[in-house]
């Protein structure tokens, strides 16, 4: 769902390139410079991976394929604010080297996908925890949250297309969740998988965020 | 005056994350000018050990690098005397181009941008890199990254530097080049490694590192006759 | 292997490769900010943009395989966007219609202008990063005060793209040796454990390539970074850039 230029009116991407710039500031800025030592490297390196894991493509029903978005998968391992800059540099870098959505609508992927798809899909994480104990509900956590960002990401994406006068919402908003509903099984079911597997092997990574 | 040793570890215990032991009692010192090699099978704690006298890992005993006791305060001063160039050069490149990482010690050591400029170019002068400067890394093939990350270490300066294992993977004549670069620097040099033919050009002295715990320490000359120790530690 | 496959002639030697990176960065964002925010205009403006590109493409040495190849990604979104489009105008001549879907002349022409714009601000976007190596392009945002840590972040970023891309393909075929066909929950199993286990070399990376920042005296703040002052040549090359975007502007009011 990367918008690509020329489907956003004026309006519209220079408020979401406003919303998310002001958003991406302040996340940086809420380092503390100490803290910066271990999360620049970490920050830069998760973000190369999350574009490398994109790479993976899984078959989705009709000979289309689809990818893995990685935002609540990058969100619980890092933390919510470390997710939303790691998702919004892998936007940036599909945007200026990938082409994958385009710079005008940059502002307006980095709201849906880096902060809608990772931080909403993460609190709804953050709840689900809140509400039910115990490890044994982790992966319907997982599931639930993945599935749900991609959604969330999705219907932002249809609001700003219908906001711009591009695509009517009656038409745009059935049609994209429709697709993303499928896509976001496959999201959901990569991100419980890979989780799990990690929670397996390196609890301690999982442990660093305190959710 | 008589001369201290550059490093000195005294009693040396550290573990791994996982709780497993990487180094058990180890006691050495390195003097001035008398390089040091430490050799060991695989998984014999010797990474771990540079690692530790970089200051990365938690340990308890006594490191004393340069008359300076090892500490969370002083590491920034320690760090500035002695470096280490790592295993896998892609870990040591890692800024957009040759030039911007073999000057990003430099910069950190608050030079003027004319001294870390002149310094930058000298050392690619001499490892035969200047053509090389403004190329990124991905591009460069595998023994000229390890030239790279050499070049990053030396541009500090430094009179002590730990290597781990740097012939890993090169071809015979780039190893040879190494050894004879190595041999000509003014840096007393602390390698970790296996090969023991890069070992006999360069290191005077040698210690035996086992499952962690120190074996032995002597001369170059005599580890390599004794066959029998090689083979118990699968050296030979 | 990919070995810089997205920006494959970043580093060629013709005049475009050669003209400085802020000037370049300047003019190419301020075409595809022209191009997305000009709704409807003549066939004419068009024409003039594809000039344009083409012009470019042949001055850089830019195979136009390459750059057809490279901007098929636009084709997902903006086709299944176009069509939504195409489908919900109306006006001019209907051709076809079912319930509240029709397709009409008008629907057609502005769904075609649609396609026209994200292709054209694509090619630009491939155009700029296949005549400027990257590093020289977050150099340039780093003179346009972009925050220097993101910009440390990017190049990160870029540095080990290649990498670790390589080694997810490098495991993609380990698993596909050992892999003969399989049900689909299967094949999600075996995507679950490459990407965790992805992320773990990752993980383990970053510890070390840290150390090795540590080790060189790093304290955390952003990378020391020389840049070069900005000329009257160039001052020149942006006045010339900015005309022709004035005229494209002057076309498309036509």
């Amino acid at each position: 769902m990367h918008i690509p230029d020329g489907f956003l009116d004026t309006k519209t991407w220079i408020t979401f390139t406003a919303v998310s710039g002001v958003g991406l500031t302040l996340a940086l800025r809420s380092f503390k410079k100490e803290k910066l030592a271990q999360r620049i490297p970490l920050i830069g390196m998760t973000a190369a991976f999350v574009f490398a894991a994109q790479m993976l493509n899984f078959p989705i029903a009709g000979g289309t394929s689809g990818h893995f978005m990685g935002g609540v998968f990058a969100c619980i391992l890092l933390g919510p604010w470390t997710g939303f800059i790691t998702m919004s540099l892998v936007l940036i870098i599909q945007c200026l080297l990938f082409q994958d959505g385009g710079l005008t609508a940059l502002g307006a992927n980095i709201f849906n996908m880096g902060f809608i798809g990772s931080v909403g899909g993460f609190s709804l994480y953050g709840l689900f925890r809140l509400l039910v104990w115990g490890d044994r509900t982790r992966p319907v956590a997982y599931a639930l949250a993945s599935w749900t960002s991609i959604m969330l990401a999705a219907t932002f994406a249809s609001f700003q297309l219908a906001l711009s006068g591009t695509i009517d919402l009656s038409v745009s908003l059935p049609t994209m969740l429709g697709v993303h509903a499928v896509i976001g099984i496959g999201e959901a079911a990569i991100t419980t998988l890979a989780l799990m597997s990690i929670w397996k092997i390196r609890p301690d990574l999982m442990q660093q965020v305190k959710y | 005056m008589v001369d201290q040793p550059l490093i000195k570890a005294a009693n040396l215990v550290c573990e791994h994350h996982d709780g497993t032991v990487a180094l058990d009692d180890v006691s050495f010192e390195v003097m001035p000018g008398r390089s040091l090699a430490v050799v060991g099978p695989n998984g014999a704690g010797k990474s771990s050990l540079l690692t530790c006298l970089m200051g990365f890992l938690k340990y308890s005993g006594e490191i004393t690098i340069n008359g300076q006791v090892l500490t969370s305060t002083s590491v920034p001063q320690i760090r500035r005397v002695m470096t280490m160039v790592f295993q896998d050069p892609d870990d040591q490149l890692f800024m957009p181009t040759l030039a911007e990482d073999v000057a990003f010690g430099p910069n950190n050591l608050g030079l003027s941008s004319d001294q870390v400029e002149s310094r930058v170019s000298k050392v690619l002068d001499r490892l035969n890199l200047s053509e090389l400067r403004d190329r990124p890394p991905h591009h460069l093939s595998f023994g000229e990254k390890r030239r790279a990350a050499l070049a990053t270490a030396l541009a500090m300066n430094p009179s002590i530097l730990l290597l781990d294992e740097p012939t890993a993977n090169l071809d015979p004549a780039t190893r040879r080049e190494l050894a004879e670069y190595l041999a000509g620097l003014d840096a007393t040099l602390l390698i970790a490694t296996h090969d023991l033919e890069f070992v006999k050009a360069l290191c005077p002295r040698v210690i035996l590192l086992s499952k962690g715990r120190l074996i032995t320490e002597v001369d170059t000359s005599c580890l390599l006759q004794n066959t029998a120790l090689l083979r118990n530690h699968r050296l030979a | 292997m990919h070995h810089s496959y997205l920006d494959k002639y970043a580093r060629g030697t013709t005049a475009i490769h050669g003209l400085d990176a802020r000037v370049k960065v300047l003019f190419s964002f301020a075409f595809i900010i022209l191009i997305a925010s000009l709704r409807a205009s003549g066939f004419e403006f068009y024409l003039a943009c594809l000039t344009l590109i083409a012009v470019c493409l042949i001055a850089a040495r830019i195979p136009t395989v390459y750059l057809l190849t490279r901007s098929i990604v636009v084709i997902p979104f903006a086709g299944f966007a176009a069509i939504s489009y195409m489908l919900t105008r109306t006006g001019g001549t209907t051709y076809w219609h079912s319930g509240p879907f029709a397709i009409t002349s008008e629907g057609l022409i502005d769904a075609s202008h649609l396609l026209a714009r994200s292709w054209l601000a694509v090619s630009c976007m491939i155009i700029l990063v296949n005549t400027t190596p990257f590093d020289q392009i977050l150099k340039a945002f780093r003179t346009f005060r972009l925050h220097s840590i993101l910009i440390m972040l990017l190049s990160f970023f870029y540095r080990y793209l290649y990498l670790l891309w390589d080694e997810s393909e490098r495991m993609q075929r380990a698993r596909n040796l050992r892999y003969f066909g399989g049900k689909p929950e299967k094949q999600f199993a075996m995507l679950g454990h490459l990407v965790s286990s992805l992320f773990l070399r990752t993980y383990e990376r970053t510890e070390r390539v840290q150390m090795s920042m540590l080790s060189r005296g790093w304290d955390g703040s952003a990378a020391h970074v020389k840049l070069k002052p900005f000329t009257l040549q160039n001052v020149l090359n942006l006045v010339i850039g900015f005309s022709l975007l004035i005229i494209l502007w002057w076309i498309s009011t036509w």
